[in-house]
């Protein structure tokens, strides 16, 4: 009978029997630790320890304090499998990563880099020795659960971050280190120390799986800004984001998106936040875009007064795909280039004139002239072919520009009433064609009853005008044959 | 081969538009503007393929924008076109009348800017537009000589619409036209540019 399966049945808590191991290994163990067996080790888990305990976050809503975030960000750049581990410190399980970076060697070298001193940093098979080695302060890597045990038996028990009272009662038992505890018998064990502590010593050892819940990466990016001084200098003001820009890049590299839309607000010291938002037509990731655009922005940006922190917050992260740029410049060689240029241009329109400023127009099925187009966001890419709607009534002349509300003519009336003169901007109209009558709309309040003609002015000018058919039968001018 | 021969040879060599002759030989063909009379007056039999043309109107409601419509039309109906900016029209474009005359909407940009020379040289320089359309009454030279190496970088056309006044001024454009509508015809006269001879034409709008 197997040894270590006698002490799996002998655990006052039933726990999921772990993979049957090669025998002689699981003797050596035994003998040695005193402990089940540690599976062979599969995972790779680091740990990151910052060297004093994190304050408090003073910003509700946050899932870890601020200091945390940064290593959890930084971290995933190196694998996906990020977890917290407490206030303090953070979890990598980096076996999956080993051959990306090129080996264990190279792995280290790039985790050193980006976790410096006087971080901690340990690696071991099983999150919790990661840790504890962390938390003493033992700078190692240690691939091998055989060689775990070993290691870990060093440690004051201090690190395991138990209750006051259970180092005592170990205490007085004349148990100091982990080796010490580890070797104790664990039936006697789990009764002084209670069955959930000899389960979490399981897992130290690698004796129990431990599973760790990931660390999901943040669904939007966020950074607030904290300028060195205040100032209003646009200028500056952007000196200060092309860092929170480049690592806003980063963000969306990784994740392979782009975004639509940043929004970024300037708190003031006595006045009420600036928000600027800028909106792109295509998914957008590249940093030195988002400074030129923001650039624009700024520019027609009243301020309220100097910034003294930022906060940039970009939109949803979109799929998209970069598209290769083109050899040629625009219209050299086709406008095939064009197309690329096409965003780009309309970015830097809307970012330094507004988003409603730059439009494209459609024409809408009505009978109303004031109601026949419609301001439409602009395309950047070639739509499907669309055939124009509601074609005109033949002979009917379109101006091809709409005034934006109908200017009443000035008219020289005789005695009687009697139109004489119509005047439009001191010039005699003369009326060629006419009169087209278009009317009604009173199911949706818009109701108009009028009769168009066109008018030749003395300097040749085509206008639209009109005269209403119903009250006061007055004219107005309304489109203008351009 | 007859001396007729021969010269017909040399005609056409002498047409090629990489051939450079000194002043005002080869001039780039043109884009067709739709009225054959005014493509038999305009250098390069049509509208210059890039560059700045200044139209001067008495006001709006002469022709200014109809004598477009066919070079429009061509622009936007093509499949890899490219878009036609009208930057700060003085009035609403009216989608119906342009779809009519079969001007493709999708392809039509506006912007209202408080500055529409920055716009129109954007719109220029950016390639990302055929044709950008302006209207303004105070340009000085230096801004249209910069509008006009816009065009040249973004291989687009710039058409600036301008009041009598600006008659005065000198100009960097490659063409100045006076569009003024008489009771049956569009009156164009053509007053400055790159191989011009100032002349009138006339023509009859659709």
């Amino acid at each position: 009978m197997n040894p270590s399966q006698t002490w799996m049945f002998d655990l006052p808590a039933p726990a999921p029997a772990p993979a049957p191991a090669p025998v002689p290994t699981l003797v050596r163990e035994v003998a040695s630790s005193a402990a089940p067996q540690p599976q062979a080790a599969r995972e790779l888990w680091a740990a990151v320890q910052l060297a004093t305990a994190a304050e408090p976050d003073d910003l509700p809503g946050e899932a870890f304090p601020a200091a945390l975030a940064v290593l959890v960000r930084r971290a995933q750049g190196f694998t996906p499998r990020v977890a917290v581990e407490s206030s303090d410190a953070v979890l990598l399980e980096l076996a999956g990563s080993q051959r990306l970076f090129g080996g264990l060697a190279e792995l280290l070298r790039a985790l050193r880099a980006a976790f410096p001193r006087p971080l901690q940093l340990a690696l071991a098979p099983t999150p919790l020795a990661a840790v504890l080695l962390a938390r003493a302060g033992r700078n190692c890597c240690i691939t091998s659960a055989a060689r775990l045990s070993g290691r870990l038996a060093p440690l004051s028990l201090a690190h395991l971050h138990w209750s006051e009272e259970e180092l005592l009662r170990l205490n007085s038992m004349g148990v100091n280190t982990l080796g010490g505890l580890l070797r104790l018998p664990r039936a006697g064990l789990a009764r002084r120390i209670g069955p959930a502590r000899l389960a979490e010593l399981d897992r130290l050892t690698g004796g129990r799986p431990d599973p760790r819940i990931r660390c999901a990466p943040a669904p939007r990016f966020h950074e607030r800004i904290d300028p060195d001084y205040e100032t209003a200098d646009r200028e500056r003001l952007l000196v200060f984001l092309s860092a929170t820009l480049a690592r806003l890049e980063d963000f969306l590299r990784e994740r392979q998106r782009g975004v639509m839309a940043l929004r970024l607000v300037l708190h003031h010291r006595h006045a009420m936040p600036t928000t600027c938002v800028l909106r792109c037509v295509v998914p957008e990731y590249r940093a030195t875009r988002f400074a030129a655009l923001l650039t624009a922005r700024l520019e027609s940006l009243a301020l309220a007064g100097p910034a003294r922190r930022m906060e940039l917050t970009a939109g949803r992260p979109r799929r998209f795909l970069a598209a290769a740029a083109s050899l040629w410049t625009a219209g050299e060689h086709g406008g095939g280039a064009a197309a690329a240029q096409t965003p780009e241009f309309l970015q830097t329109m809307m970012a330094r004139l507004g988003e409603h400023a730059v439009h494209g127009l459609a024409q809408v099925d009505e009978h109303r002239p004031e109601r026949q187009s419609r301001h439409v966001r602009p395309a950047p890419v070639a739509p499907v072919r669309v055939p124009c709607a509601a074609p005109q009534p033949a002979g009917a002349a379109r101006p091809l520009g709409l005034l934006e509300a109908p200017r009443p003519l000035a008219t020289i009336r005789d005695a009687a009433g009697v139109v004489l003169r119509l005047l439009h901007q001191g010039q005699d109209l003369t009326l060629i064609s006419g009169p087209e009558r278009i009317e009604s709309g009173w199911w949706d309040g818009g109701e108009v009853a009028r009769d168009y003609y066109v008018a030749r002015a003395a300097d040749g000018a085509q206008w639209w005008i009109f005269r209403e058919c119903a009250s006061g039968r007055s004219w107005f001018v309304h489109g203008c044959f351009a | 081969m007859s001396v007729e021969a021969h010269q017909a040879q040399l005609d056409a060599l002498l047409r090629h538009p990489s051939l450079w002759r000194g002043r005002g030989a080869a001039v780039a063909e043109g884009l067709p503007t739709g009225f054959p009379a005014l493509d038999a007056v305009l250098p390069g039999g049509g509208w210059p393929r890039q560059g700045l043309v200044e139209i001067i109107t008495t006001g709006s409601g002469q022709g200014e924008l109809t004598l477009w419509l066919p070079l429009l039309r061509h622009l936007t109906q093509s499949e890899t076109s490219r878009c036609c900016a009208f930057i700060t029209p003085p009035f609403e474009l009216f989608a119906p009348a342009w779809c009519a005359a079969g001007v493709r909407l999708e392809r039509l940009l506006l912007a209202r800017a408080p500055q529409p020379l920055w716009a129109l040289e954007q719109s220029l320089q950016s390639g990302a537009c055929a044709i950008a359309f302006a209207w303004q009454q105070q340009a000085g030279m230096t801004a249209l000589r910069r509008l006009a190496l816009a065009a040249g970088r973004g291989a687009s056309l710039g058409v600036l619409i301008r009041p009598l006044r600006a008659l005065a001024a000198p100009t960097a454009a490659t063409l100045r036209l006076m569009a003024r509508r008489t009771t049956t015809h569009l009156r164009l006269e053509l007053l400055k540019g790159r191989g011009v001879t100032p002349r009138s034409v006339e023509l009859v709008l659709p």
